[in-house]
């Protein structure tokens, strides 16, 4: 008789069951792609928000001055092309031209870091020429570093100077570079 | 032609034999489909109820697969010694509320327990119309663990339990067929166990009431009890002239001894006796409570064995009206056979009758079968296991459609932000490596910077410095940014002037004069002063000069 009854509990309670069963399942699913949702269209945000910075970092205007160059083999041609065309436009000229070696430089660059490549010159001119030149080396696109510097009076009108100019070119990614 | 309507199964279980029917089709145009019996399992019943559940319901299964029926829905009969017939007054409440009145009046009067009882109603016509009226209902209540047992037997043997009805009431539906709607007709009901009578006048059941004999007006099976012993006797016994008396039975003389053979027959008699003074009892109460209605003229009988039919003839004699052996009714189907059924039929025939449609008697279908309106409890309808499977599997199928599309969608959610975190880790990257590259190229070109001097603008700002009566010799930049000037004056005082205008320089501090120089072995000359003017490079200038 009771396993009558049960039987009949059964039927009633078996659709009931179902349906929480298969609400319950739903209901969880549901919850669980919107979670998704929200965090998807949260991290999409974000990527919109980092995409805007990128552009706006690339949008930057171009630096007007250049750190260091590449070190390509005619990197010492290039400069030395634009060193005699400086004092070409500045009336100067150019007396003294002297790679200076720097034992242990290497060991100094830190890594990453570019290659500084130290020379001697010595210009020859009337005051206004010499300033010209050295102007032009000071304001040139590229890093010029003057250090050691001299300047005298020679034969009127004549002044002669001396400083040593320091480039950077940029490191080997072997680590072999110019380093002089 | 196939009838119409679906059939159900009427099904009789009782100690000797196991009998169904079935019928479909409408009041109008009834078809018997099928009866058929088989005998009953040995020992399957005690007192009358079922005990050994499976034999039984092998034995029906076994049945039902014989007479070709392909009718799933099944009433069951329940035994009259095992159901409870009583008239209950009530108040006029509303149908919503006669359950609840009923049951409690039931507990009450102690017909029921309070738990593990059913029952079943129907409101007798004819009164209660009144507001402040007691209302006559008919009940029907069983034990309901007897009740299971006879639904189990009816699963098991694999048909759907569609109801559970008191046996006589069956019986008496089979008079519908031949009841007249133009007049008050007397319907009675007999089995080897117990009398139901029914009053029905037009569409209205006046009076409906089981008779206590205290013995069978034509047991064959039992003793009947010794005549002293019974109360009626005795009153059976004045009554003897009267009209109601069996003017065949007038030369018998009750409780006087006679012969052993006429004992059988004598009991017969009484019995016959008993029914008949309790029915002109029933009918006189129901003339003296309906007297704006005709009086009974026409009695049906219905019987399910076939051995009484003499009773009939014996109840008209006594009751002086005209009584009817009620036969099942119907034409009978293309698989019931031509000749009209047995009688032992009739409690299955009647009970198979509640599938027939259209106006039917003004006789109730009562359902004991354990469900709201007498527990509370929720019972399922028909076709029960199946529409609950199905509506089961119809939830899971939606259900779980829905929550396989959530799940797809969750899927392809996580896919999508598992991207896009990828995404956000590449852009995060490229930021950040951007932005170094910027900070670092900014860094190392101030670095750097910082490493020369802005020689020309110095030598611009030295130039300016010196005023009239100063001549520079030579600027001299060392290491650390220190800058020496020599050169020659006219004068200690253009000396101090060049050194007072090299202090406000921007790009000059520190600055002091380091020597001076009147010696006459200077090729300078004797009226020339000779000077050295030591001074820093301010790290601004340097700056100022890896900026520009």
């Amino acid at each position: 008789m009771r396993s009558f009854r049960n039987f009949e509990r059964v039927l009633f309670v078996l659709p009931v069951v179902c349906l929480t069963a298969t609400a319950l399942y739903a209901g969880i699913q549901a919850h669980r792609a919107q979670r998704l949702e929200a965090s998807r269209r949260s991290v999409e945000a974000k990527i919109r928000a980092l995409e805007s910075e990128i552009a706006a970092y690339r949008a930057l205007p171009a630096p007007t001055r250049v750190v260091s160059a590449s070190p390509s083999p005619n990197e010492q041609a290039a400069f030395l092309r634009e060193l005699r065309a400086g004092a070409r436009r500045s009336g100067a000229l150019i007396t003294r031209w002297l790679v200076k070696k720097s034992a242990g430089a290497a060991q100094e660059i830190p890594q990453g870091q570019p290659a500084p490549i130290a020379t001697e010159l010595g210009v020859r001119g009337d005051f206004a020429s010499v300033r010209r030149m050295l102007y032009a080396l000071q304001r040139s696109p590229r890093l010029l570093n003057m250090t050691d510097a001299w300047w005298r009076r020679s034969e009127w009108p004549v002044t002669e100077a001396g400083l040593t100019l320091t480039r950077y070119v940029d490191a080997a990614p072997d680590g072999s570079g110019e380093r002089k | 032609m196939r009838p119409k309507g679906k059939p159900i199964i009427g099904i009789e279980l009782n100690e000797d034999e196991i009998r169904i029917a079935e019928v479909c089709g409408s009041w109008t145009e009834p078809t018997l489909l099928r009866t058929a019996s088989a005998p009953a399992p040995l020992n399957a019943f005690a007192d009358g109820v079922p005990v050994d559940l499976e034999a039984v319901a092998a034995a029906l299964r076994a049945l039902v697969g014989r007479s070709g029926s392909s009718a799933r829905n099944a009433v069951v009969a329940l035994p009259p010694q095992l159901t409870t017939c009583r008239i209950v007054e009530t108040p006029n409440v509303p149908v919503t509320e006669m359950a609840t009145v009923i049951r409690g009046e039931l507990v009450h009067l102690q017909i029921v327990r309070e738990e593990g009882s059913t029952f079943d109603y129907a409101r007798l016509s004819g009164e209660g119309s009144a507001p402040d009226q007691a209302a006559s209902v008919l009940v029907m209540a069983a034990e309901e663990a007897i009740v299971e047992r006879y639904a189990t037997i009816v699963s098991l043997a694999g048909l759907n339990p569609i109801g559970a009805e008191p046996l006589l009431l069956a019986m008496l539906r089979t008079t519908g067929l031949m009841v007249r709607p133009d007049r008050e007709t007397l319907a009675i009901a007999v089995n080897a166990n117990a009398v139901e009578i029914a009053i029905v006048g037009g569409t209205d059941l006046r009076f409906y009431r089981r008779l206590d004999l205290g013995c069978h007006p034509a047991s064959k099976r039992r003793e009947p009890a010794p005549l002293d012993q019974v109360p009626i006797a005795r009153e059976l016994r004045s009554l003897q002239d009267e009209r109601f008396a069996l003017q065949g039975a007038s030369s018998i003389a009750i409780g006087e001894e006679s012969a052993p053979e006429a004992e059988g027959d004598a009991a017969d008699l009484l019995g016959a006796r008993m029914l008949a003074l309790d029915l002109q009892r029933s009918l006189d109460y129901c003339a003296g409570r309906f007297q704006q209605t005709e009086p009974v003229v026409a009695g049906l009988l219905v019987l399910s064995d076939p051995e009484m039919r003499p009773l009939a003839g014996k109840i008209a004699e006594a009751l002086g009206i005209e009584i009817t052996l009620s036969v099942p009714m119907i034409a009978a189907g293309p698989s019931a056979g031509e000749e009209a059924p047995d009688l032992r039929f009739q409690p299955a025939i009647g009970l198979a009758m509640r599938s027939l449609t259209g106006a039917g008697p003004p006789l109730p279908s009562f359902d004991l079968s354990p469900k709201t309106r007498s527990r509370g409890a929720i019972r399922l309808r028909n076709g029960s296991p199946l529409a609950a499977a199905a509506l089961s599997a119809l939830i899971l199928a939606v259900g779980g459609g829905i929550g396989i599309q959530a799940t797809s969608r969750a899927g392809l959610e996580q896919a999508s932000l598992i991207r896009a975190r990828a995404t956000l880790t590449q852009r995060t990257q490229e930021q950040a490596d951007l932005s170094q590259r910027i900070q670092g190229r900014v860094e190392r070109l101030r670095d750097l910077s910082a490493r020369g001097y802005p020689i020309a603008t110095v030598a611009d700002e030295v130039a300016e410095a010196v005023p009239p009566g100063v001549a520079l010799e030579t600027l001299r930049v060392e290491a650390g940014g220190r800058l020496l000037l020599t050169g020659e004056a006219a004068d200690e005082r253009a000396v101090i002037r060049a050194l007072d205008r090299l202090k406000t320089s921007r790009h000059l501090a520190d600055v002091s004069l380091e020597s001076f120089d009147r010696g006459p072995d200077r090729s300078a000359g004797p009226d020339l002063i000779r000077f050295q003017v030591a001074a820093q490079i301010a790290a601004s200038a340097a700056e100022a000069g890896g900026a520009r």
